[in-house]
This record gives C-alpha cells, structure tokens and sequence, in this order.
C-alpha cells in the first residue's frame, strides 16, 4: 500500500497543487517527456529531507486529465444521486452540493483517486495503491487543518489564485507532507 | 486576540475573524498609499497642463486611458501581490500603521487600568511598566505573555516574543527572506500599540521591532527616563 501524489484544483478549474511522493507515479510517466516550460518554472523547492517534487505537474498533460475525469465523473454521480433528476432543484437550492450524490473515490487496476469537493469548489484529490481504503477524513484535514491554517490564515499568501499561479508555501507543503507521511498507507 | 472583559457581560470576538482583519492592515496601508501617490500625480499632470501654452492638446487624450496607467492591475481580490509593491518600504505606510497601532494603544491601556484598580498602583517604576506591557497588555492582545525582558537600567528594554501570533502563519512561496521581508512591516503594528501605551503614562519612547527567528520578535524600547 502506498500513496503516489496529492493534486488541488480551485475553482477556476487551475491546479494550484501537486505533491507526488513516489519515484514512479503511475499517472506522470516521465517529467521529460511534457518539455513544458512553466511546469519547471513553477516548481517549488522541497524542504530539506523529503522525497519526490512539488508543483512539477500542474501545467501537463496529467494534471488537466485528471481534472477532466474528476470533474466528469462528479457530474455523473451528482446526476445519478439525484434521480429522478431535476434540473430546477440543484439551481435554486444553493446547499443541494450537500445532499448530492457526491463523488468519493474511484479505482482502476492499478490505483485509487481519492476525491472530495468543498463547497467553494476546491477540488482535492490524493492517488494511491487500489488497496488503500477510505481517505475521506485525511483530505476533510488537508482541508480544514491544513489548507485553512497554512493558506487562508497566512497573510502572505493567496486565497484566490490567477491562473499558473500555484500554493507554494513552505509552511503548507511540510504541513501537507506531515499528515499524509504520517498514515499508515503510506508505507 | 482576546477582548478585555466587563465584568457584567463576558463578550468574546472569534479570534479568526479578528486575525483576518488585522492581516489587512498592510494591504490597507499600501493602497491608501497608492491612491494618495496617483492623486498626487493627477494633481502634478493638471498643474502642468494649465502651465502648457497649449492646453488643447493634452486634453486631447481619453482620461480614462491615463486613469488605467495609475491602478495598479496586479492587486486582485484574493491575491497578495499588492505585498510585492515598493510602497510597502515607505515612511508613509510606517507611520500609518504605527499610528493604528498608537491609537489602539492609548485605549487598551486606558481599558485595562480602568479595570484593574491594583494594577494601576503598582506601576511606579519604569520597569513595573514593562511588566505591564509583557504580563497584562500581551495576555489580553495575543493571549499569551511577552517570553522574554531584558534591560540595561538605563532606559533601554529588550522585549522578546517567540511567537508573534500577528505574523507566526506568515509564509511566502518565495522563501523565508521574502517571508520576513513581508513580516516586518507588520511589526509596526505591535510597535505602535506599545509607544501608545507608553505616552499613555506619560513615556515617550521609541520603538523598533525586529525578527531575530522567525517567528520569534524582539522588541527594543528607549526610553529617555533613567531607572
């Protein structure tokens, strides 16, 4: 069991975030091979001791497809959840995000997105082993603990991000490192 | 930041939102700043005009395509950018946040004398005064005590704080120098609070701040009173 990368989306549908532990990502085949410019010149330096990179990928081909399946996929469940479907209802009804059928996870045969959306439409996502169970919680705390403490309270930093812009925090990025290292999973 | 209670009514203010406002104060600052520079510069470009022998041409241009050169785009809602301008630096943005800070200053330390009747005799020496500052004002601002307080006995006192909660979430994605580049001048803020509450009693006093470790900041006071 392992956990590959952390993706952050906001709601302009940008990748304002990406972690990846592993030396082989099975979503990202090599860095070489997206020769994209901003995704280089966007990275953010690691803090001392920690593996992988940060906020390589948000610009590639990856990261736009992911969004792409995500966002389908949560459209589908929310469709789904709420047969029989009625248009009006999710228009006026500001809090109907609540009762959707929302979008938790969904596997392939060689790993798991792990989804959650908040209701100002963040989009976290962490991509792990298939075998690796709910993760709701841990991305409820990137959110609610991290997210929050590193970003939104920090008076240095953005809350709403012009595009290519990315959340790269020193202080958020050991925050995010230390909950997910943390889980068992992660081994 | 906690709120200084009656004893009547216990009111408490969400120290969330309380630190959200505070974090605005530099912002605030810079673009009163900027909006001041553009008038300035507004005012400079009619003078000029009314000095030109031949007015008819510059007023020839669509003002509001000069009005654009003056705003500054970069400073959207949500973004931090406006911490990138140079006004930051400037004398002006200092002293208006100190005299934020000054005013605040000269009410808290009115508030809490009025409050603790005890309190207010037992500030006789110079010294007594700095515990204040560390002991009552930082509980009831920051709630927590000053860490640290050092003094030469001759005037000049050294107050250290390891954790500034003004600044202690403070982190740029360019780094720790540009985070405390960022830092200081929030510190004028602090700054000022104490020289209020020092004029309060009738000490003028000078006060810098600086960041030693982040988020660690110390405070040096000089005072011209001997003790």
């Amino acid at each position: 069991m392992t956990i590959y990368s952390f993706w952050m989306f906001d709601r302009h549908c940008n990748c304002i975030y990406t972690r990846e532990w592993t030396r082989s990502s099975p979503l990202v085949p090599s860095h070489s091979s997206h020769s994209s410019v901003s995704s280089t010149s966007s990275a953010t330096t690691l803090p001392a001791g920690a593996i992988g990179t940060v906020n390589a990928s948000n610009q590639n081909d990856s990261a736009k497809l992911l969004f792409g399946a995500l966002f389908s996929l949560r459209n589908i469940a929310n469709k789904l959840g709420t047969l029989p479907f009625n248009e009006d209802t999710s228009v006026t009804d500001p809090l109907a995000i609540h009762r959707k059928n929302s979008l938790k996870s969904f596997a392939t045969g060689k790993y798991r997105a792990h989804f959650m959306e908040t209701a100002l439409g963040l989009y976290f996502c962490i991509l792990s082993d298939p075998n690796v169970a709910d993760l709701q919680i841990v991305l409820k705390d990137l959110y609610a603990d991290v997210y929050v403490n590193h970003v939104v309270k920090n008076s240095a930093s953005d809350v709403d991000f012009p595009a290519e812009e990315v959340i790269g925090n020193e202080s958020f990025v050991r925050g995010v490192d230390q909950l997910i290292t943390a889980l068992p999973a992660f081994a | 930041m906690n709120t200084v209670e009656s004893q009547q009514q216990p009111a408490q203010v969400n120290s969330a939102c309380l630190d959200f406002l505070l974090m605005e104060i530099v912002p605030l600052s810079i673009r009163v700043s900027q909006t001041i520079e553009r008038e300035n510069k507004d005012k400079l470009r009619l003078k000029l005009e009314d000095l030109s022998l031949e007015p008819g041409t510059t007023h020839t241009n669509d003002p509001s395509v000069n009005e654009l050169l003056f705003q500054n785009k970069d400073d959207l809602p949500g973004t931090v950018k406006i911490l990138e301008d140079e006004l930051i630096r400037s004398e002006d943005v200092h002293f208006r946040i100190e005299s934020y800070g000054f005013s605040l200053g000269l009410r808290i330390s009115e508030l809490l004398l009025s409050q603790e009747q005890q309190t207010a005799h037992k500030l006789v020496e110079l010294l007594d005064v700095m515990k204040f500052v560390c002991r009552d004002v930082w509980k009831n601002l920051y709630g927590k005590q000053m860490d640290n307080l050092r003094t030469n006995h001759r005037g000049t006192f050294v107050l250290v704080d390891n954790s500034l909660k003004l600044i202690s979430r403070m982190s740029s994605s360019k780094g720790m120098t540009d985070t405390i580049g960022k830092a200081q001048p929030y510190l004028w803020f602090p700054c000022g609070i104490i020289k209020g509450i020092l004029a309060s009693l009738g000490i003028p006093a000078s006060v810098t701040a600086e960041i030693t470790q982040f988020p660690s900041v110390s405070f040096s006071i000089q005072t011209s009173i001997e003790s």
